[in-house]
């Protein structure tokens, strides 16, 4: 639950953020050139991208890619199961002559 | 003021250095990703569904931005001033708001796992046929990423003198290769990297136009005796041309990225979470890039210095080296984030859209992803060859491109996600209707009244959509089960 509130907030933050840096960016240029503006700009920019950068280094930190690597052979096992599956029903049913089986990738006939 | 001429002389090896350790890094990372991106075509082109706020946030921002939104916006900074903020940025930050906050989180959360393309979602909405239109039109826009490739090969000319057919060849291969090993996993890490890359040498521009000419007011100083109208939140824009591009900030409702990578996304309200961010932050790139492009025709703006070349002269002015080379590794960066993902989604249309899905449906995973990574390595030979058309500027690249593509499936797309009635009668009757209207409006009536193609196309292409789809809902009803919206 705390983990959830914290999203929502982060979201509601930066929604916030993109209407009153738009605001800002559209107002103050009308307004004059101010330095104080480009400073804002300047360091935002600066800070941003690395920090994203960080918060990924932290995720793989924290065991990302070996939490996948975990549960996600399982899951990828599975996909590779019903992929094989699938490809041996199509193969079956091309050989028999038989009509589309129920493949999710072929369309369904809309209703008349 | 320095001469053009002048620039590759203050191209240094350190500048080379920074800008092969960067490409250098991303080949290292599709090495990384191989094994892991090769397990199935969810893991390739979407990273099996799993990544997490931080790295969508660089995955989204690498997408949305890019090497148009520096080369471009900076062009458009010389030309229109601060009316293209009015026109674009802020326009396009607030109208895709609705897209990182509903249309993205319900398209990972309430569309069928199976649909991992924009042709898939085109399918699930409405039928194969509307895909098979999709998903050839998504592979024809291959000749914006001739443009974008353009553009870095005339800034390497440029600073550094190398030949353009290098430059687009070296570039080209090196996407090629990571991109045909990792898929999206290689293409979700380099994104990261490239969008720290972006915002970092766009804050050390902005920087350094502050120290070395005063910041802007020394900018708007001088714009206010070169071109007053510069400073105007209109400037020399007609209101349909201001149209045209409002109607432009909507085009990324149709961009086919844009779906893949919500559908990387471990969640729906991940992408709500990410997206805002990333849009913040995407908001103030585009700023600067606005800023830096005023601050070139102010200093560098002389009679007939072309917009990209003052451009250039302002970076290699403001910023020392080594940061040179960081911010034309910015404009790789920004580039082949765009590319890479643009490859990986045509030769997945192209293989896992077209091929398997309607030639031969008994394809395998394995022999999918290994026609889906031979596939990038031949649209990279077809990007590098298609880049003769853009001899002339990237500006009105994503105008056209991107006009066309929103003028067929902004409405079908967007509608089809949320409108109970939908058909794909009325699909098609928009897409086509759509298609040969622009084409007419824009290329044999040349845009009677200075009308803006993508304004006519998008009110006329929805009035066809509803009313197509309305007169089919009342004889046959809602259409059959994998396309009805939440």
């Amino acid at each position: 639950m705390k983990q959830i509130s914290r999203e929502v907030l982060v979201s509601r933050l930066a929604v916030a953020a993109v209407f009153i840096l738009s605001g800002l960016y559209l107002v103050v240029p009308i307004l004059g050139g101010s330095n104080a503006l480009c400073w804002l700009v300047a360091i935002l920019n600066l800070i941003t991208g690395p920090s994203i950068l960080f918060g990924y280094i932290n995720e793989v930190r924290k065991g990302f890619f070996r939490s996948l690597d975990e549960g996600g052979e399982e899951e990828d096992a599975q996909d590779a199961e019903n992929a094989s599956k699938e490809d041996a029903q199509d193969t079956e049913d091309a050989s028999e002559g038989e009509g589309p089986s129920e493949d999710p990738l072929k369309n369904q006939e809309e209703s008349r | 003021m320095i001469l053009i001429e002048n620039l590759t002389k203050l191209w240094t090896g350190f500048d080379w250095s920074v800008l092969i350790l960067y490409m250098v890094g991303v080949v290292v990372i599709g090495l990384s990703m191989k094994t892991r991106a090769g397990k199935s075509v969810k893991s390739f082109y979407v990273a099996s569904r799993k990544l997490t706020v931080p790295i969508l946030v660089g995955v989204g921002a690498a997408s949305w931005y890019d090497s148009w939104t520096i080369v471009g916006l900076g062009e458009c900074g010389w030309t229109m001033g601060i009316s293209i903020l009015l026109v674009f940025v802020i326009p396009e930050t607030l109208c895709r708001l609705p897209l990182a906050l509903v249309v993205g989180p319900h398209v990972r959360d309430d569309i069928p796992d199976w649909v991992v393309t924009a042709p898939d979602l085109l399918m699930y909405l409405y039928n194969d046929k509307v895909k098979l239109i999709s998903a050839i039109t998504y592979i024809a826009n291959i000749f914006y990423d001739s443009a974008l490739l353009f553009a870095i090969a005339e800034v390497m000319k440029l600073v550094s003198g190398m030949p353009l057919w290098v430059t687009l060849a070296v570039t080209g291969a090196i996407i090629a290769l990571y991109t045909s090993m990792s898929g999206f996993w290689g293409s979700a890490i380099t994104d990261l990297i490239q969008f720290a890359i972006m915002t970092v040498s766009a804050g050390a521009l902005l920087i350094g136009i502050m120290i070395k000419f005063g910041g802007l007011p020394a900018v708007w100083a001088k714009l206010a005796v070169i071109d007053p109208k510069l400073l105007t939140p209109t400037g020399h824009l007609t209101f349909w041309e201001g149209v045209g591009w409002f109607i432009s900030a909507c085009a990324m409702y149709c961009e086919a990225g844009c779906y893949q990578r919500f559908g990387s996304a471990r969640s729906g309200r991940d992408i709500k979470t990410a997206y805002s961010i990333m849009l913040a932050m995407g908001l103030t790139f585009s700023i600067a890039m606005v800023f830096a492009g005023m601050a070139a025709r102010a200093f560098f703006g002389g009679a007939g210095v072309k917009p990209s070349y003052g451009f250039w002269e302002l970076v290699f002015t403001v910023l020392p080296i080594g940061l040179r080379g960081l911010f034309v590794s910015a404009l790789f960066a920004a580039v082949m984030s765009t590319i890479e993902s643009d490859w990986l989604l045509f030769s997945t249309c192209l293989v896992n859209d077209i091929y398997r899905g309607f030639i031969n449906k008994g394809l395998s995973e394995e022999k999918t992803v290994r026609g889906v990574r031979i596939g990038i390595i031949g649209f990279g030979a077809v990007t590098v060859v298609g880049t003769i058309f853009w001899a002339g500027g990237i500006a009105d690249a994503w105008y056209y491109l991107g006009g066309f593509l929103f003028a067929m499936f902004f409405i079908p797309i967007t509608a089809g996600l949320f409108y109970r009635k939908r058909r794909s009668e009325g699909a098609l009757a928009c897409i086509t209707s759509s298609a040969v209207l622009y084409v007419v409006w824009e290329f044999i009536l040349n845009c009677p009244g200075g009308i803006p193609s993508s304004a006519v196309v998008t009110v006329v292409g929805a009035i066809i959509y509803f009313t197509v789809c309305q007169i089919f809902y009342k004889k046959y009803g809602r259409s059959s089960e994998g396309g009805r919206p939440r």
